[in-house]
């Protein structure tokens, strides 16, 4: 249980407060300071935050409802390109924007029908298989996708603006929506469901949830923040072709998702920084860097199931720290604690699948 | 992490939805008075140019040092660093040192987005010289264009056509247009063709398109499309055999032009093969080593001189790259970043003391009356827009002789009939 | 129409030992491996290295194999029964990560160039019935061949009784005594070793580079799961049967669709026959 539970009423509020107030000085500042960057360090934040809407996505779907969907940089891809070929047809650029996030979100919703009739490894290798039929199609769409030669990405910009510093405000402002909308889907029966179909799919049949409906909507959810995330990296990157949207992509978003932290709603946002940040300092490094990135993401299946968004739970739980924080909990929190597990619809020791850690971000206790 | 409950939630989201979008209006209305501050790397001709101080020129790089095109990377280094080495050994441009940062991109595109960022934004370089020419490069056409700054020399991308970038030697395209006319001359008209599912591809159907019309009874036979990194290229060798052409154009990666030279051996086909400097390698043995003696007799474009030519430019530079300590020091890209680094700096030199990018501009187009001849390099004479900016179509072709595995040219540098 | 076939064969026959490799390791960890290809790699490379220290080809390979097998138990031992308590959702990620870093590794230990790797009939033909055939091309399928009789009878052997015993029910099968560590590091050290062998062909027929699995997972991926995962005889024929229709379809149609027919071969599983073609396909667990 995160500590605020074993506080006092009164200072959880205000550690409430405190976090609200801390979120609006940090978007504040994403919103003030990169214009004074220069446009490298706009153009990585810029991707930073396109991977994090992304990896966001996946989150969904692998973290949040226990779906080992592997199709997301075809979905991410399919964003790239349906939003770059509805703008280089004369469409604004929201609309395209939107319109290519709920074309990905319906074409998410679909093909999980066929996938409805199967589980596990053989819903892995059908969405790969799926995410490969996507790239194919860029690849042999002739004049409307380039082919394998691709398309250059009309960018939008706002007047007065340069290219790098627009797309960069369009994307955190869909940063900020796209957590937003899934910060209060996490709290709303949505989260608590999903969990349910990820820990305990049966029991959550047998309690009258309508597992079919759920999984079409995360399926399609998740295929959504996959393509916003694409017509944003298509804005970004300016030009796009088949081989960005291949499997290394996707190998990507995992690496970032389990480094992150599945599950935790902003492991995607750490999973993305990590990526960005470690490229950049590991640049001259070539392959070694590679070597590196398939190292950790092996370390962190093994010992950090939680990624790094779990790493201060995991530091306060551990040896010195912990003891102390223990010993305050022993104190006052006891009681409180039983009362919010046992109100959780979630059993605290998920079977099977304990890769991706507890709901975290309150959701036990936001309950309660 | 947050934690809301009941109504309060929802007020805390509302509040941070307005928030963000309150302070991205706020961004918006004080656009005006930021534009001039983001756009620092933007306008020229300013008195102070990026990249300049009394006593050095900093120029950068982007290049596929590890990854898949390690080979072609590393030798395009390897003429970058051996260079600059000789330019600042022996005084330098005008008492001014050079100084070359060249990134590794992996081959992956959008690393070489962020290098050439990186290079204009932050380490201010005074101009992009000899990066490679991945498909990533047509990702950063719209940024170079707003920066302004040179780019000197990108390998065989197509033309953007942008102010700013020159294209020195012969393109893929017009590579693949000179082996085209070659065929003719030796009166093949049958011409089969095979290229992979991306630019490289598309670059010999350009070429096809463009020159087989040129050649009354010339027609194309066999066009077969390769899916990007297969290993399997038999069907497509045989569907060309099938089709009983005289001659054969590849254009796709190394490893599958050795595979595709092996099949070929493997089935009997023994017609005559080309593809461009990029695809064959050549100079080098990345490509047809595999084939072992079913390479025998291949045909490889060159945009650069054999680095085993016996030229006194070449010599010079045989005589630096024996020194080079990395690898692919003696590879056909070192010679190529080489001449055209030499190029650049002979840009500069005829610019006098005005280093602004619109001089360099000025300059540039105007080499086609007084072009650049290095000796290695056809001569370079880039002109104003709209294609003026391709300074170069002219290659060579050389044969490939698996006995003694060197290359030796039978065609010297020509352009594409027109 | 016949060198389509034959060639289709061929490549089938690599598509089929990595299924075969696939099925072999769900059967013991129950975790589709996606680092097959590159772990057959390692035994490739080691068989090029041994050539390469003028060792007679036979004594090379089998040396690879030996090599290929060790490193199965290894990472069997060292990575994937650590994880055996965490379920099947690790493990899937875990031969990811294995995949991602032996990429690398290979890549830094054996340079980016594309190698030879030279068997004594390589670049050697025979005509038969007018037709130009390779002679790696003949090696392959008989090979292939080998090995899906010679697996289909290690499952019958006592051995492969307890490895069965345990795909089905792990922990009836720990009841009455079968050690599932063991078991364990045999089916990894034997999947490792066909994937070599599967890896091995295709090289020597192709080049050999830290890349050359990249193509072959998602048509071996697709052969495993037309036979559920779990008969090895069903992965074999499904890796020829896609193997030939690629090469038709590029004959005939277009090398470009090649690439397609795994995928469709995918999608007419899935909405045909979901737990695969083979009769004695069990249905999945859940992840």
């Amino acid at each position: 249980m995160p500590p605020h539970d074993l506080l006092p009423d009164g200072n959880r509020r205000g550690r409430r407060w405190a976090k609200l107030a801390s979120l609006i000085v940090l978007i504040t500042l994403l919103a003030v300071v990169p214009p004074a960057m220069n446009s490298y360090d706009q153009y990585l934040i810029t991707l930073t935050l396109v991977y994090a809407i992304t990896t966001l996505g996946l989150n969904v779907l692998i973290g949040w409802t226990g779906q080992l969907s592997l199709a997301h940089a075809g979905v991410f891809g399919l964003g790239a390109y349906l939003s770059t070929i509805l703008i280089q047809h004369g469409w604004g650029f929201v609309p395209s924007l939107l319109v290519a996030g709920l074309g990905s979100a319906i074409v998410g919703g679909l093909v999980v029908f066929p996938a409805l009739r199967f589980s596990g490894f053989t819903l892995a290798v059908a969405s790969l298989a799926f995410a490969s039929v996507i790239v194919q199609l860029f690849d042999n769409g002739g004049s409307v996708t380039g082919g394998g030669g691709g398309l250059a990405v009309p960018v939008f910009q706002f007047s007065g603006l340069s290219q790098t510093m627009s797309t960069y405000y369009v994307t955190l402002i869909s940063t900020v929506l796209c957590f937003v909308v899934a910060h209060r889907m996490r709290h709303l029966r949505f989260g608590r469901v999903a969990f349910s179909i990820r820990d305990t799919e049966i029991a959550a049949v047998v309690s009258g949830i309508r597992v079919v409906r759920y999984k079409v909507f995360v399926f399609a959810f998740a295929a959504f923040l996959g393509a916003i995330g694409g017509a944003l990296y298509a804005q970004l990157e300016t030009f796009i072709f088949p081989v960005m949207f291949s499997t290394n992509t996707l190998v990507l978003m995992l690496v970032m998702l389990f480094l992150g932290g599945a599950s935790s709603l902003y492991g995607p946002i750490f999973g993305a920084i990590f990526a960005v940040v470690m490229v950049e300092l590991l640049q001259s490094f070539g392959s070694y860097q590679d070597l590196l990135y398939g190292l950790l993401l092996m370390l962190v299946i093994g010992v950090l199931p939680g990624g790094m968004a779990s790493l201060p739970e995991r530091l306060r739980t551990s040896h010195l720290l912990g003891r102390a924080v223990r010993g305050v909990a022993s104190r006052f929190g006891r009681g409180r604690q039983d009362e919010a597990t046992a109100a959780s619809p979630v059993p605290p020791t998920a079977t099977g699948s304990s890769l991706v850690d507890d709901p975290g971000d309150g959701v036990e206790s936001g309950v309660a | 992490m947050m934690t809301f409950n009941g109504h309060r939630r929802r007020r805390a989201a509302a509040a941070v939805t307005a928030l963000a979008v309150g302070s991205l209006l706020a961004a918006c209305g004080s656009t005006t008075s930021n534009a001039s501050g983001s756009g620092s790397g933007s306008s020229s001709s300013s008195s102070s140019v990026p990249g300049i101080t009394s006593n050095t020129i900093t120029i950068g790089a982007t290049e596929p040092i590890t990854g898949k095109a390690a080979t072609a990377g590393q030798g395009l280094e390897a003429g970058i660093k051996i260079a600059t080495q000789y330019i600042n050994a022996h005084g330098g441009v005008n008492g001014k040192k050079i100084n070359a940062i060249i990134l590794d991109d992996g081959f992956i595109q959008s690393r070489e987005i962020a290098n050439i960022r990186q290079l204009v934004s932050q380490d201010h370089v005074y101009a992009i010289v000899d990066p490679a020419g991945s498909q990533g490069i047509a990702g950063t056409w719209d940024f170079m264009k707003q920066a302004g700054t040179p780019m000197w020399g990108p390998i065989s991308p197509s033309d953007p056509k942008l102010p700013n970038v020159y294209l020195l030697v012969a393109s893929r395209t017009a590579q693949q247009e000179v082996a085209i006319d070659y065929f003719a001359k030796q009166g093949l008209t049958r011409i089969a063709a095979i290229g992979e599912d991306d630019d490289l591809g598309l670059s010999l159907k350009d070429a096809l398109a463009q020159q087989v019309p040129k050649h009354p009874g010339m027609k194309v036979v066999a066009n077969e499309t390769l899916p990007v990194s297969t290993s399997d290229v038999s069907a497509a060798v045989l569907a060309v055999k099938n089709a009983n052409p005289q001659a054969l154009i590849i254009s796709t990666n190394n490893t599958s032009v050795g595979l595709i030279l092996k099949e070929m051996g493997n089935l009997g086909l023994h017609i005559p093969a080309y593809a461009d400097q990029g695809a064959a390698n050549t100079g080098g043995v990345g490509a047809v080593g595999p084939a072992g003696s079913a390479a025998n007799g291949f045909l490889g474009g060159l945009q650069v001189d054999l680095p085993t030519s016996n030229t006194q430019a070449v010599q010079t530079w045989r005589a630096q790259a024996q020194q080079y300590s990395g690898p692919q020091g003696l590879s056909a890209f070192s010679l190529q970043t080489y001449m055209q680094e030499m190029a650049f700096v002979e840009v500069l030199k005829r610019m006098g003391s005005d280093y602004s990018w619109s001089n360099f501009q000025k300059t540039a187009n105007g080499l086609a009356s007084n072009p650049i001849t290095l000796g290695a390099l056809p001569p370079i004479a880039c002109g104003p827009l709209p294609d003026g900016h391709t300074c170069g179509n002219q290659s060579e072709i050389a044969k490939f002789d698996a006995t003694t595995q060197t290359w030796s040219v039978i065609q010297g540098f020509t352009a594409p009939q027109s | 129409m016949l060198q389509y076939i034959i060639n289709g064969l061929q490549s089938g026959s690599w598509y089929s030992l990595l299924a075969v490799s696939i099925v072999i390791v769900m059967k013991a960890s129950d975790v589709p491996n996606f680092a097959v290809a590159n772990m057959g790699l390692v035994g490739a490379f080691l068989a090029y290295s041994f050539v390469s220290a003028h060792l007679p080809f036979g004594v090379a390979v089998v040396l690879g194999l030996l090599g290929a097998a060790l490193f199965g138990v290894i990472i069997d031992r060292a990575v994937i029964q650590r994880l055996g308590d965490k379920g099947h959702f690790p493990l899937l990620l875990m031969t990811i990560g294995i995949s991602l870093s032996l990429a690398a590794a290979l890549e830094l230990i054996w340079g980016t160039n594309s190698l030879s790797l030279n068997a004594p009939w390589s670049n050697k033909t025979v005509h038969l019935a007018g037709q130009i055939i390779n002679w790696d091309g003949i090696v392959t399928i008989a090979t292939g061949l080998v090995i899906a009789i010679a697996i289909t009878w290690f499952f019958h052997t006592t051995a492969g009784v307890r490895m069965r015993a345990v795909a089905e029910n792990r922990s009836a099968a720990r009841l009455v005594g079968v050690r599932i560590s063991r078991v364990s590091g045999l089916a990894w050290g034997i999947g490792t070793a066909v994937a070599a062998l599967a890896m091995i062909l295709q090289t020597e027929s192709s080049v050999l580079s830290y890349t050359a699995g990249d193509a072959l997972l998602v048509p071996a991926f697709v052969a495993a799961t037309a036979a559920g995962f779990t008969s090895p005889v069903g992965a074999y024929v499904a890796g020829l049967v896609i193997g030939v229709l690629e090469n038709l379809t590029g004959g005939y149609i277009s090398t470009a669709l090649q690439s397609v027919v795994a995928l469709v071969v995918v999608v007419l599983i899935l909405l045909l026959r979901p737990s695969g073609f083979t009769r004695t396909a069990l249905a999945r667990r859940e992840v």
